[in-house]
């Protein structure tokens, strides 16, 4: 192994292992807070019974373990590599790549916190995969500006909203068709002229109205599987099915 | 007499499926069904059995059982596509197969490998069904000796076993994320006493943490994010030149095959343990008694037969105790006797005197679901490569959404998408850190069974350990797990080098 | 675009028509979750009527699995949280009415309007080559040496390890009780030997009493039952004298619609319900399990789940593991 990997491996073992001997800690704490002794639901209770025994060895070795992997962690270099490294964490954080996994994390939350539990699934998956393969696919900033804040900002509100009751669900599908509409338009303004990106540009929009439409009726009709949320299109499918 | 009589029976339903252009058209059609399901992250077998109950209950008992078998074996092999073509394993069964899988997938080899994927499954199908036609009632009583001592130790071996195959850094990162996964299973009530522990009054953790959103966030999410990340490409798609896989490897992994074939069924015969940990420990010992272990988690094709061959024959394993003694052996087992009552059939001892046929019936079914996972597979595995050239940016998205119905389908809740997206983002983290995955998922698959196991053989030894060494295969097991720990340990190694390099020079002199 | 506009447009129109005739029940197929996971007791009754129902029915019951939370409350909740259309069933059972008082939510039972199909009875079996030939002998040996017989029940709590309480009660006996969750892992420990009694119910416990894996002791019944291949088991009220104060507790496996839905889709439900429990595969299905057909419905069902939600959580209560106080969610006492 090439010995700027192995630093690199121990320097965040060495963050790693400061990390779950903390959580295990905590975990001991807490456990210890179980019944141990008094008897609970008709069962008699002994330390061998109680609810704590297995959290306590879990959290007993994971202590055991990350020590383990601390000391090696200082032994290899792994510490002082962290230590030597420490200025330059703020220019990691902001790195390229942490940026992208940020801004993914933010695509995959404002899908599942804010659009599925409140809004149609089929409109909530459509404006999804419009708005993250988009950006990423034709690999442009201008459209990833487009799409992201209408999307996430999008979501957001959505979220709110949908969370305090404010909006009804088709009111959010219709916030969601009027979401989809404003990417669908502006991304095509920003790419008409290029040939090479209107043929991606549609590519991914019937990629993101064709999934969800196979998906959706698949499991609804073909396996009886209801849906999170069935707004107005699912209703409609319904409807058609029926 | 009576045995050709039965051997008759065999033949004749075969025969009799056969002629008839709809049974072949259903038994092709659920596999085909029984595949997709699997290979889509988060459909399971059982979920895949259970929604097929509802569709085929009009259908008469033979016909059903054709769908629901078809589908749970094409189901446990399915979950390997994904495994090997994207690094996502469809079912907790495959997670073994992606370990070997992928890196093949990644040099090209991805053809090559789903068609190993394809012949070990069937030949692992067949295995279990002859065991499961042979030596029913003597692997049912084998396997009902397991008391809550060996349920734990069971339990606790499979985590230590797949933190030490998956570690490809410092063996005890592995076991770290393998207690991390059980730390995790801790949440929730306890199963003995209803005590809830680390719920922080969310009253959703109340029910404790369910596999699937566990399997899907620690497995899908990363991939995701790191694909999409770097805009990989997913791996090479060579066309395939031919279609049927490669004869000489088969034949030269025969042994492992049939290793890997004997340890699925006698997993699977065990009540409550199914093909997610047969995989893991077949994986785990054909790596250890392969000439080369270090070729394993590099593309080594014996890994993915190991992982494969063992989790198809754990079917016929797990219908074993299911038929003799209408004990499941395996979770979709559970769900194939509540399909047998629904028709009424109850499966049970009385089934070889009520319905004499049952049972030949049954194995002719499987033996027909086998073949048509392997014509399904072949066809499939020409066609299922071409994903690897569909641009990873469009499919990965995809796949977002494939894994949000997947986890939502089987619980149908939405608090399962919820832990879903911060399990990912930690095992993306972990994975970044060089942590393995695999173990943190086997560890909340696991961690229920080993607490409450461990618990119970404490209350009935009223806190004696001794009973972890008073019976023959909990000694084996213990044994299994010291010998697994202690070839971790350096000091330990070294003895070993030792006194091997003592017998040796002995030998040489 | 012009298309997702038309599509919306007709959406629109399709769900406001939608909403003003309910009258029509069932228009559309109706949902049963049941609360209880794939393949189990409650799953396999609730699938069994359902599909007998759905020949009743101009649509179909799809029946789906919701299962999580404290005691079926995750599978209560979300039939709860949808709305009293009479389009969500949730399958359901007796257990389910400790959700309560042990804190997976804050209703009563009375929010259902139940449909019991039945239950099969429990009895007490001990493993096959055991000392005790009868209960009398099981018991005689349990009085001898308190909580020295380890005796398997599934979670406390549940109508097994209740059934096991009410028989010590009864008996004056006292066991070891060793909770397994679940039926089926219990009587497989009685079968290894790692425990000597079990309490399930019969349709859990026949296949394995078939095989003499299992020996039966005595139904927890009024009623003597004859199993084929087994012989008849005598009931324990012959034995132990005055055991019909505190037994029996039947399983009350079922259906629920939300109290508040309409009328037309409770009398559609119960006249499709009654028809199917007595149709031939209901009631071949039901001897060949040992399932005692019930058939209560409305007003009669619910005060048979109230006194099943009394008994339950003031049994919980008495225990210690009860989270929430019975009295302070008004369930009287039994």
């Amino acid at each position: 192994m090439e010995n700027s990997t192995l630093l690199k491996r121990r320097r965040s073992d060495f963050y790693t292992s400061i990390s779950i001997l903390i959580l295990a800690i905590a975990m001991m704490l807490k456990s210890f807070t179980f019944p141990m002794k008094e008897s609970y639901a008709g069962v008699e209770n002994v330390w061998y019974v109680s609810p704590a025994l297995l959290p306590l060895l879990v959290s007993g070795l994971m202590i055991l373990l990350s020590l383990v992997l601390l000391k090696k962690a200082i032994t290899d270099g792994g510490m002082q590599q962290a230590i030597e490294d420490f200025p330059a964490l703020k220019a990691a954080m902001f790195s390229e790549n942490f940026l992208r996994f940020i801004i993914i994390i933010l695509y995959l939350s404002s899908y599942v916190y804010g659009l599925i539990p409140n809004g149609d699934f089929f409109l909530a998956s459509m404006i999804f995969l419009f708005a993250f393969i988009v950006p990423f696919y034709l690999d442009s900033n201008n459209l990833f500006m487009t799409s992201f804040w209408p999307f996430a900002l999008g979501s957001l509100a959505i979220g709110i909203f949908g969370h305090f009751n404010i909006l009804s669900t088709t009111t959010i599908d219709f916030i969601m068709i009027g979401i989809m509409v404003y990417m669908i338009f502006f991304c095509w303004l920003n790419i008409k002229a290029n040939g090479q990106q209107k043929a991606k540009w549609r590519i991914s929009l019937l990629t993101s109205v064709i999934t969800p439409l196979v998906l959706i009726p698949a499991f609804k009709f073909g396996l009886l599987v209801p849906l999170p949320t069935e707004g107005i299109v699912i209703k409609l499918m319904e409807t058609i099915v029926h | 007499m009576a045995f050709f009589t039965n051997l008759g029976t065999f033949f004749q339903t075969i025969g009799g499926m056969l002629t008839d252009p709809y049974t072949v058209l259903l038994l092709l059609g659920s596999s085909f069904l029984g595949i997709i399901f699997g290979a889509l992250p988060g459909l399971t077998a059982t979920l895949g059995v259970a929604l097929l109950t509802t569709l085929t209950y009009s259908m008469d008992l033979q016909t059903a059982l054709i769908a629901l078998i078809s589908m749970y074996v094409g189901a446990v092999y399915g979950g390997s596509y994904p495994s090997i073509l994207i690094n996502i394993p469809g079912t907790a069964a495959a997670a073994a197969t992606a370990l070997d899988g992928y890196p093949m997938a990644q040099r090209g080899d991805g053809g090559k490998a789903l068609g190993l994927t394809t012949t070990a499954s069937f030949i692992g199908t067949v295995i279990g069904m002859i065991a499961l036609i042979a030596f029913a009632p003597l692997i049912a009583d084998a396997a009902l000796q397991f008391t809550s001592y060996e349920f734990f130790l069971l339990a606790f071996f499979g985590i230590i076993i797949s933190g030490t195959l998956t570690s490809d850094d410092l063996v005890y990162k592995g076991w770290i994320a393998g207690l991390l996964g059980l730390a995790l299973s801790t949440i929730g009530r306890d199963q003995l006493q209803s005590y809830p522990r680390f719920t922080f009054g969310i009253p959703e953790l109340e029910g404790g943490i369910e596999v699937v959103p566990v399997l899907i966030g620690a497995f899908a999410i990363p991939q995701i994010i790191k694909s999409m990340r770097d805009r990989l490409v997913l791996g090479k798609a060579q066309p395939i030149k031919r279609i049927l896989p490669e004869f000489m490897t088969i034949v030269k992994n025969f042994k492992h095959i049939v290793r890997s074939a004997l340890i699925g069924v006698g997993i699977g015969a065990v009540p409550g343990v199914g093909e997610d940990i047969a995989g893991w420990v077949s994986y785990g010992t054909t790596k250890n008694s392969h000439p080369h272990p270090e070729n394993f988690g590099k593309g080594e094709p014996a890994g993915i037969i190991a992982s494969e061959t063992a989790n198809n024959a754990c079917i016929g394993g797990a219908l074993i105790p299911l038929v003799t003694l209408g004990i499941p052996g395996s979770p979709p087992a559970v769900m194939l006797l509540g399909a047998l009552m629904l028709h009424g059939l109850n499966p049970g001892p009385l089934v070889v005197i009520t319905q004499p046929n049952f049972l030949y019936q049954l194995c002719a079914i499987m033996a027909l679901a086998s073949l048509a996972m392997w014509i399904n597979g072949m066809f499939l595995t020409k066609h299922v490569i071409k994903v690897l050239r569909v641009p990873a940016t469009v499919f990965l998205p995809i796949v977002t959404v494939l894994s949000v119905v997947g986890s939502y389908a089987l619980g149908l809740s939405i608090f399962n998408l919820f832990l879903m997206v911060p399990v990912g983002i930690i095992a993306y983290l972990l994975g970044e850190m060089d942590y393995p995955i695999s173990p943190l998922v086997i560890g909340v698959i696991l961690g229920p069974m080993a607490d409450e196991n461990l618990r119970r053989a404490l209350m009935i030894s009223e806190g004696s350990l001794m009973g972890f060494i008073e019976r023959p295969v909990s000694i084996l097991l213990l044994l299994a797990i010291l010998l697994t720990v202690c070839s971790q340990i350096p000091a330990w190694k070294r003895m070993t080098n030792q006194i091997k390099a003592k017998v040796f020079k002995r030998k040489a002199s | 675009m012009k298309r997702i506009v038309s599509c919306a447009a007709l959406a629109l129109t399709t769900a406001i028509t939608a909403n003003s005739i309910a009258a029509d029940y069932p228009s559309r197929n109706i949902t049963a979750a049941v609360v209880w996971g794939a393949g189990g007791g409650t799953d396999t009754a609730v699938r069994v009527v359902a599909n007998e129902m759905n020949k009743f029915l101009p649509t179909r019951i799809n029946v789906v699995n919701k299962t999580g939370g404290v005691a079926g409350s995750a599978g209560m909740l979300y039939g709860h949280s949808k709305p009293a259309d009479g389009y969500t069933i949730v399958g359901i059972s007796e257990s389910n009415v400790t959700a309560a008082v042990n804190g997976g939510w804050d209703k009563k039972f009375s929010v259902w309007y139940p449909f019991i199909i039945g239950g099969s009875p429990d009895l007490i079996s001990v493993t096959a080559n055991s000392p005790y030939k009868t209960l009398e002998d099981l018991m005689a040996a349990a009085k001898k040496a308190p909580k020295s017989i380890k005796a398997a029940a599934s979670g406390a709590g549940s109508i097994h390890h209740l059934n096991l309480l009410a028989l010590e009660n009864g008996t004056g006996a006292k066991f070891s009780f060793i909770p397994y969750k679940g039926s089926a892992p219990g009587q497989n420990a009685a079968i290894t030997g790692e425990v000597t009694v079990v309490v399930t119910s019969l349709a859990e416990q026949q296949q394995l009493l078939k095989a003499k894996k299992l020996r039966p002791l005595a139904m927890l019944v009024k009623e003597d039952t004859t199993v084929e291949g087994v012989g008849t088991i005598p009931s324990a009220f012959k034995s132990v004298a005055g055991l019909d104060k505190y037994l029996p507790i039947g399983q009350a496996i079922g259906m629920g619609i939300r109290a508040d839905a309409p009328d037309a889709a409770k009398k559609v439900l119960t006249e499709a319900f009654k028809k199917a429990l007595e149709t031939d595969k209901v009631k071949q299905w039901a001897a060949d399990n040992f399932f005692t057909i019930s058939g209560q419905t409305g007003d009669e069902a619910s005060a048979t789940f109230a006194g099943l939600e009394s008994l339950f959580s003031w049994t919980l209560h008495e225990l210690g593991a009860a989270k929430v106080d019975p009295a302070t969610l008004g369930i009287a006492k039994p």
